[in-house]
């Protein structure tokens, strides 16, 4: 009997369909990795069975019961033995490892908290596992890793029988990835369900019983443990046929170089960048999570300040302090976050396109309604922003039109250089394809680019150079013709050992 | 130059257009000026005192103060923020004024130099804490609003400064006609702040500011410079108003303009701005002053005690904001409806 069965379930997001009939299961004392790129329906997967989005079909099942979706919220899913494990962690940082793992049960006595009683509780759970550190210790004194320990531990209390993992080793130590190990070893042995969600194949391939591939939502295949290695992973996660997918290049960079950066650096970010980019050339930057792509490109655009370094544009050194100073040089960035760092959600797309550079639509200092209404509809047009009026709020908007509606808002400046992080994060196939089209249009204008993209045949489909990042570091380049996606992946797995 | 299609244009912009009276009927403002004229027809026929001359002048006299600090206090919202030293500034502008005119500076002098450069030197010191210091802004202004607020009861000792040069207190005592020149003043300053918050491009980029903070810094708006200014504006126009309280009294006290923060903050979250900044209009907030005057002047015709008006202003604001509050709520559900 699994200890919990997922039949044909399906999720639909607006734009997107994220979940698209996945069967899964999950044994006792198994270890089972979710892999897959980003988007492919991980995160959506694990949301559903800890209650916090609702698919539209399929059934699920824990221990041969079958859940009634409508009663089934965040609070059920921990009633049922099902714990989460988040890369946010959900402790209470001002108190105690004892007063967070009981956070609402502690032990009581004549109406107080017996403390004695609590501290003793949480000694024996640390032993268990081997963790050497007094109950009492406030949390924010904590190391990362620690703290998910104890998050660990707070599950574990909660009788939970199903934990999920997302990306657990992100952010922590060699010694507290080891430790997270043996511990999640020994939840296996004591008959508990793991799901472990990770990027980091050797981690999956050394730790896990079964792998499941997801791609666009769908279960691509189970492997069990003797089939699954890192080359039939890779070849399972990317593979698709990519050369209709992305648009063709028709022409090539010109020799003359747009940007120069030269010993760009910043303290735990960026380690001595130096990186060429030509006019009308797209470049793509890969690397995973954490690699410094978006720090690099923050850096740039003046977001976050430099220590050391310089660029040139078009030859001459310039100095960029400030986002205000790109923009003057004609560098555009569509980040990566676009509802948190992007739009301006409550407001109309008229006043989304024109915020990069509202001194284009006024006379003096004058805001001219009529330059404002005309340049929104012309770009809003131009890059196909699917919308009955410009002055419907963006919020309206779907994840692709949200996106175009921030092109529309940089090319509006009518940059030379643009950057886009992650451009077609979150949003459907049709819309990826029409992002990609603009973008290589651009560079057949003249404009250049460059792509942030986790998303590896995106990064080999679209751009003509490959810069590979991890660390903070530049650690290669490749004309894409000579890339394959099995050496880029290769040469990152490497670097970071 | 940006090489725009004409006959593209008017395709949207002809689609865009709602039937301007259905665009003018969910105006916030002509909501307000709804209310606002039932307003006036319910007092003036169930007082009859309302319509006197004496009357229209004390509720005139009344909000124009009010009115001219809520303009700044649109300003410092729509870039999500707060000022809570407004009262204080006032007083202490208006007791500093005073004293400088009793040592002998000349009228125009001790207006510029203690009220207005006064009021915007303490906004500077404000701007600064909240964006390069970081701490919020309304505990930075309420902590600035009780150091000014001591510092003007340490100059007068608790004392009223009296017997100001005639020239002065003409300001705020004098009329054109049987209008108070204190209302053409504020008038010119709602008329101007209306104008710069809707049509300026550097006041625009206060709604972008309270729109999305993040966002706005990866559009180029430089967002501390921006919130600073806001803070000297409103901290400039709590001094005028310091000025003209004096002038008008004809002497200077440390207890004047006793929560006016929250009169002001009142007249703009009634007049359509969020909390949450990106929102409000001069407009608005000048109809929401207008509202809660005469709520309190309906108090005064009705004799009902004066303890009762701050807690029918406070009825007043809750209301105003539930019933906003509710029906985005039912628009929103109502837009999730549709989309399942």
């Amino acid at each position: 009997m699994p200890l919990l069965n997922l039949q044909k379930i399906s999720k639909q997001f607006p734009g997107v369909k994220a979940l698209d009939d996945v069967s899964l299961d999950l044994k006792q004392g198994e270890i089972h990795a979710l892999v897959g790129e980003n988007g492919a329906g991980k995160s959506t997967l694990m949301n559903i069975l800890s209650g916090i989005i609702r698919p539209d079909n399929g059934d699920l099942y824990i221990s041969d019961e079958k859940i009634a979706y409508e009663k089934y919220g965040t609070h059920t899913s921990i009633l049922k033995g099902i714990a989460h494990v988040h890369q946010e962690l959900s402790l209470c940082s001002n108190m105690s490892i004892a007063e967070n793992i009981f956070f609402n049960r502690a032990p009581v006595k004549n109406g107080t908290i017996d403390y004695k009683d609590l501290y003793a509780n949480t000694k024996k759970l640390l032993d268990l596992f081997e963790i050497d550190i007094d109950p009492k210790t406030s949390i924010k004194r904590l190391s990362f890793g620690l703290r998910q320990q104890i998050e660990i531990l707070k599950a574990i209390s909660q009788n939970a029988k199903i934990i999920i993992f997302d990306e657990p080793t992100t952010g922590i130590s060699e010694n507290e990835v080891k430790k997270l190990f043996v511990i999640i070893r020994k939840l296996k042995e004591s008959g508990l369900g793991i799901f472990y969600i990770s990027h980091k194949l050797d981690e999956v391939i050394a730790l896990v019983d079964r792998v499941t591939v997801l791609r666009d939502g769908k279960v691509i295949d189970t492997l069990p443990k003797a089939e699954a290695s890192k080359e039939k992973i890779i070849s399972l996660m990317v593979g698709r046929v990519m050369t209709d997918l992305y648009p063709k290049k028709t022409k090539e960079p010109e020799k003359e170089n747009i940007l120069e950066i030269e010993n760009l650096n910043k303290r735990d970010l960026l380690n001595n960048i130096n990186l060429d980019i030509r006019k009308g050339e797209i470049v793509g930057l890969y690397g995973l999570v954490g690699a410094g792509r978006s720090e690099l490109c923050d850096t740039l655009f003046g977001v976050i300040k430099k220590d050391r370094g310089s660029y040139k544009i078009e030859g001459k050194k310039v100095e960029i302090k400030r986002p205000e100073d790109a923009i003057r040089y004609g560098i555009g960035y569509l980040p990566e976050d676009r509802k948190a760092q992007g739009l301006f959600l409550q407001m109309s797309i008229r006043q989304n396109i024109i915020a990069s550079k509202l001194k284009n639509y006024s006379n003096g200092f004058v805001m001219s309604a009529a330059k404002e209404k005309s340049a929104a509809a012309q770009y809003s047009k131009q890059f196909g922003v699917v919308t009955s009026s410009i002055e419907k709020t963006v919020k309206q908007l779907s994840g692709g039109n949200q996106q175009k509606v921030m092109l529309a808002k940089w090319l509006a400046i009518r940059p030379k250089i643009l950057i886009v992080d992650e451009p077609t994060k979150g949003i459907d196939v049709n819309a990826k394809a029409e992002i990609h089209k603009i973008l290589r249009q651009l560079a057949n204008d003249g404009v250049s680019v460059i792509m942030v993209s986790s998303e590896l045949p995106e990064v080999l489909g679209v751009s003509d150079r490959l810069i590979i990042m991890h660390d903070g570091e530049i650690k290669g380049q490749m004309n894409v013709e000579e890339a394959s996606q099995e050496s880029i992946m290769k040469l990152i797995q490497n670097s970071k050992n | 130059m940006l090489g725009i299609n004409n006959s593209m244009n008017a395709g949207i912009s002809s689609e865009m257009k709602l039937p301007l009276f259905k665009r003018i009927l969910q105006m916030r403002e002509f909501i307000l000026l709804v209310i606002v004229f039932a307003q006036f027809l319910v007092l003036s026929i169930i007082s009859p005192y309302f319509l006197t001359e004496e009357n229209i002048i004390a509720v005139v006299f009344g909000f124009s103060l009010d009115a001219i600090i809520a303009v700044g206090m649109t300003f410092v919202i729509a870039c999500g923020e707060f000022d809570m030293s407004v009262g204080s500034t006032l007083a202490l502008t208006g007791v500093i004024v005073a004293k400088m005119l009793l040592g002998g500076v000349p009228t125009v002098i001790a207006i510029l130099l203690g009220g207005i450069f006064l009021g915007i030197l303490i906004g500077l010191v404000n701007g600064l804490i909240v964006t390069k210091v970081g701490i919020n802004s309304f505990i930075t202004t309420l902590g600035m609003q009780g150091i000014v607020r001591g510092i003007s009861l340490i100059i007068t000792q608790g004392y009223p400064i009296s017997k100001l040069p005639q020239d002065f207190t003409a300001i705020g005592q004098g009329y054109v006609g049987k209008i108070p020149y204190t209302f053409f003043i504020m008038f010119f300053i709602i008329i101007l702040g209306e104008f710069l918050l809707r049509k300026v491009r550097y006041f625009r980029q206060t709604y972008y500011i309270g729109g999305n903070l993040t966002a706005a810094k990866y559009s180029g708006i430089n967002v501390d410079r921006v919130k600073i200014a806001m803070f000297m504006i409103i901290g400039m126009l709590s001094g005028i108003a310091g000025a003209l309280q004096t002038a008008r009294l004809g002497s200077a006290m440390s207890t004047a303009g006793q929560s006016a923060e929250l009169r002001a903050i009142s007249a703009v979250v009634i007049g359509g701005a969020a909390l949450s900044g990106g929102e409000g209009s001069v407009l608005g907030t000048f109809l929401g002053v207008i509202l809660l005057a005469f709520v309190v002047n309906a108090l005064v015709l009705l004799n009902v005690s004066i303890y009762w008006q701050s807690v029918v202003s406070g009825i007043v604001l809750l209301v105003a904001v539930a019933i906003d509050i509710l029906a985005k709520k039912s628009s929103l559900s109502d837009g999730g409806k549709k989309k399942a």
